[in-house]
């Protein structure tokens, strides 16, 4: 078994190489057979990778405990499918699954540019096989899933407990399938600035992946806040950690990226500036993977240098060193005609938007690396935590949710007043409306007021779109309301889905402010029977209980949550004591509501039966994972293709590079 | 499992170098077949479109909406014309 | 971008790089905190910072008192040569335990104490794909 998960990963190594090679001299002389046979490498690196990934499912699944990442990530005692899904628990699986990730997509986007833009298929198959010949030689050289031990334990280690929760069993392949599918934008591109410049064929298929990819990190990082919230126990769903900082600056650039290319798109502008765009996203997604299997930053040691970190920083250099190169070697063929006509102009708007995307990315690489920097510069290690990073990004957040509204309603290429009053007058006033009736209601914080009448603009927006756009329809059609909706979200499913997508992030805004500015707090100890109050519930302490669960040893705190005279139900705030190992988690009593979440942990206890609890009031929080869902139904919206029913006359030359008779 | 290992790899490495060993096509190559079926908007027709819109919805000037319209039919016509390559 | 207008361009760009900077300027100045070792708090070396700082060490295995009364911990971190004595008032994080990493933040007091306000613990395994275990907000 170990053989053969091994040779396959080595044979896989070797043939990613070739089909570098072949690509790289079958695009050079221009021999489509020798793209053919690249082709065919990569199918087959598919297939080996298919087959060392079933080895490691399939040893996993048996808790073969001869291989030293079973032992390390399964146990008897271990539910099944957490055996499965520590598939990609440790850094070797991870890597596996990064890698088999990698060949799905690079399978998919050859037969789709072998069949619409075969120009680019030398290129696009070179960068996906030497991205993969990478990741294959960290798994067969320097960090391989088959090694096996002579004398196996009786037992696995088993992972840790607080992985062994559903939202953290999706939340890497998830992320994965983001980070790893900001290859294949970076490799069209690539592909198109060898060939000459960027068109806009392959600049259409180039966004369709980025969007896809931007998906993906959406939901992966809205999986990671959820389980952090649910699961931590810390009653915060985002820490600014490395880790999570990872995740974020590519999912900053991208959606930059997906705002750029639609003045790219509709004006031919910014060329230069979007294939920068994507160059840089995927160098963020390998130092993103870098970042959270080097654990270089989350160290508490000063900078540790393992050999995985010290390969991956060498590789994304070279990457980013030839790809800038190359970016700049186009320069010229990318500048366009166009340019910017006024400073009040939808193109001016996606500019500053971009601007504060960068700027907002910037600021997290520089609050995450702060230590190794400072390190370097003054010879001390220094932390920025998420004071620095919340001084520094709300403002740019802010500004952010003003442009969103702005944006899609300012006019292209210059606004006239007209224009602007039309606009943005009847939103502006929800907003101030809003606001003022924040302030009546007796909100202080000048930070959440401002921010809530932000969203009451940018709703007002929103909402205005939705309705000229049905009154259009309707003046020209004449449809009644429902038909009209429907046909105007279904045919302009790019531009109403991103309108939900903002809609979502709205809802995101408001349920971030509700949490972080107005949350409230208490740490008590109680004897059974005691109640304490926290904002406008009381919760009352019935007691202690132990139990067994599995090889954990439980202890609940029984409570009940009033608010005023009503009885809102009872509550368990539970610690799971395991027995192997010395870890235990926390299961929070959490009772949620679109106004707040009445959010308790149990910390302490003693031996006479009193119960340290801690007590939060955390506003809203609901709205974030509803704006999760509202942004993953814009997505959804917005990627679905548009196909029209154009009969087309397509030639099929010969000695054409197309895979097509593999 | 070694021999079953070393005939899947030689079976392999036959399929991929397989089309080295073709003989290279005629340059200038002939249309060997016709395939009809639906594609995606181009990327003019999609600004196109989404000018149509804008202009309905009233964010395009007049003189923008006609200097607009003009690039992109011109850019339409252009992809339309027969390339000497395959698409 | 073609031949825009380049006083307004650049005006804009130096306008957002100069507002970027100044906020982080501001934000390194609230939310820095400097790592210092055992050994150098121990010092009393004046160029060691004593205030905000992060501490990281061990938990020296029999040194952990806990009131739970009163949510005050106190135990020893040590650097494998020398030890100094912390004082902790709030959330132990789950995964806190005699003979694992922990960092703390806080300041160095006159009487030799080190006073946390902020305690973290670090898991032993190598890789870890979520880090915010055992992380503790202020």
């Amino acid at each position: 078994m170990a053989d053969l998960g091994r040779f396959s990963l080595l044979a896989a190594f070797v043939l990613a190489l070739y089909a570098l090679l072949a690509a790289a001299l079958g695009g050079r002389a221009r021999r489509p057979e020798i793209i053919q046979s690249a082709a065919r490498a990569l199918w087959a690196v598919a297939a080996l990778e298919v087959v060392a990934a079933a080895v490691l499912a399939l040893v996993l699944a048996r808790r073969d405990y001869t291989f030293t990442y079973v032992v390390s990530h399964v146990s008897n005692a271990q539910a099944l499918v957490y055996d499965l899904t520590s598939f990609w628990g440790g850094m070797e699986g991870s890597l596996l699954l990064w890698a088999l990730i990698l060949s799905a997509y690079t399978v998919l986007v050859v037969r789709a540019v072998g069949r619409d833009h075969p120009r680019l298929l030398p290129g696009v198959i070179g960068v996906c096989a030497g991205v993969a010949a990478f990741f294959l030689f960290m798994l067969t050289r320097v960090t391989s899933p088959f090694v096996t031990t002579p004398f196996p334990p009786a037992d696995g280690r088993g992972m840790n407990p607080l992985l062994l929760n559903p939202w953290m069993a999706i939340h890497p392949p998830t992320l994965y399938l983001g980070f790893v599918g900001l290859t294949v934008p970076f490799a069209i591109v690539i592909a198109s600035l060898l060939e000459g410049a960027v068109d806009e064929g392959g600049v259409l298929l180039a966004r369709r992946w980025m969007m896809w990819a931007w998906y993906c990190l959406s939901m992966g990082l809205m999986f990671g806040a959820k389980w952090s919230y649910v699961v931590l126990g810390w009653g915060g769903y985002w820490a600014w950690d490395p880790v999570e900082n990872a995740a974020l600056m590519p999912w900053l650039v991208a959606t930059a990226f997906l705002h750029s290319v639609m003045i790219q798109e509709r004006r031919g502008m910014l060329k230069q500036w979007t294939v920068l765009l994507v160059v840089l996203a995927f160098g963020l997604s390998i130092f993103g993977t870098f970042l959270t299997r080097s654990g270089v930053l989350s160290s508490i040691h000063s900078f540790t240098q393992s050999p995985l970190g010290t390969y991956f920083l060498v590789f994304l250099a070279a990457v980013m060193l030839a790809a800038f190169g190359l970016v700049a070697w186009r320069w010229e063929a990318l500048r366009s005609e166009n340019t910017l006509d006024s400073a009040l102009s939808r193109e001016s708007v996606f500019l500053l938007n971009n601007a504060v995307f960068l700027a907002t990315a910037f600021t997290v690489f520089l609050g995450t690396v702060f230590p190794v920097v400072s390190e370097v510069l003054t010879g001390r290690k220094i932390n920025v935590g998420p004071p620095f990073f919340a001084h520094v990004v709300t403002p740019l957040a802010l500004v952010l949710l003003l442009l969103m509204g702005v944006g899609p309603l300012i006019a292209w290429r210059r606004a006239s007043p007209a224009n602007l009053r039309q606009s943005f007058l009847t939103p502006g006033a929800v907003g101030v409306a809003l606001g003022l009736g924040l302030l009546a209601a007796g909100m202080r914080v000048p930070g959440a007021v401002l921010t809530f009448t932000l969203c009451g603009f940018v709703a007002g927006t929103i909402g205005l779109e939705f309705a000229r756009g049905i009154r259009v329809r309707r003046a020209h059609q004449g449809e009644g309301l429902v038909r009209a909706f429907l046909g105007l979200v279904l045919q302009n499913r790019r531009r109403y889905g991103g309108y939900t997508v903002h809609l979502g992030i709205l809802l995101l805004f408001a349920g971030l402010t509700g949490s972080s500015v107005f949350s409230t707090q208490r740490l008590v100890t109680l004897h059974p029977g005691e109640t304490v109050r926290i904002g406008e519930y009381r919760v009352r302490f019935d007691g202690l209980r132990q139990s067994t669960n599995g090889g954990a040893l439980v202890i609940t705190a029984g409570l009940r949550a009033f608010s005023g005279e009503r009885d809102l139900g009872a509550l368990e705030a539970r610690r799971n004591l395991f027995l192997a190992g010395e870890d235990s988690t926390t299961d929070v009593a959490l009772r949620s509501t679109l106004r707040d979440d009445l959010y308790v942990t149990l910390t302490g206890w003693t031996d006479k039966g009193d119960a340290t609890l801690r007590l939060l009031v955390n506003p809203l929080v609901a709205w974030l994972w509803i704006g999760g869902l509202v942004i993953s139904a814009g997505a959804a919206i917005a990627m679905l293709p548009e196909r029209r029913a154009v009969r087309v006359v397509q030639p099929v030359l010969g000695g054409a590079w197309s895979p097509g008779d593999m | 499992m070694g021999v079953a290992l070393v005939l899947l790899a030689a079976a392999a490495a036959a399929w991929v170098l397989a089309p080295l060993l073709r003989p290279a096509p005629i340059a200038g190559a002939e249309v060997l077949s016709v395939s009809e079926g639906l594609r995606r908007p181009s990327a003019a027709e999609q600004a196109l479109r989404d000018l149509e819109f804008d202009h309905a919805m009233g964010k395009v000037g007049v003189e923008d909406y006609a200097t607009l319209r003009a690039g992109y039919e011109a850019a339409i016509a252009a992809d339309g014309r027969p390339a000497g390559g395959a698409r | 971008m073609g031949r825009t207008r380049p006083v307004v361009f650049v005006g804009g760009v130096v306008v957002i790089v100069l507002a970027l900077a100044y906020l982080v300027y501001g934000g390194i100045q609230q939310g820095a905190t400097y790592w210092v070792t055992v050994g150098e708090l121990l010092s009393k070396d004046p160029s060691v910072p004593q205030d905000r700082v992060r501490l990281g060490g061990t938990v020296v295995p029999g040194s952990v008192t806990w009131d739970g009364s009163h949510q005050h911990l106190r135990f020893a971190v040590t650097d494998g040569a020398k030890s100094i004595p912390v004082r902790y008032s709030g959330i132990v994080p789950d995964i806190f335990r005699e003979g694992r990493q922990v960092v703390v933040e806080g300041r160095l007091t006159s009487d030799g104490a080190f006073a946390a306000t902020t305690l973290l613990a670090k898991c032993p395994t190598k890789y870890n794909p979520a880090d915010p275990q055992g992380q503790v907000p202020r």
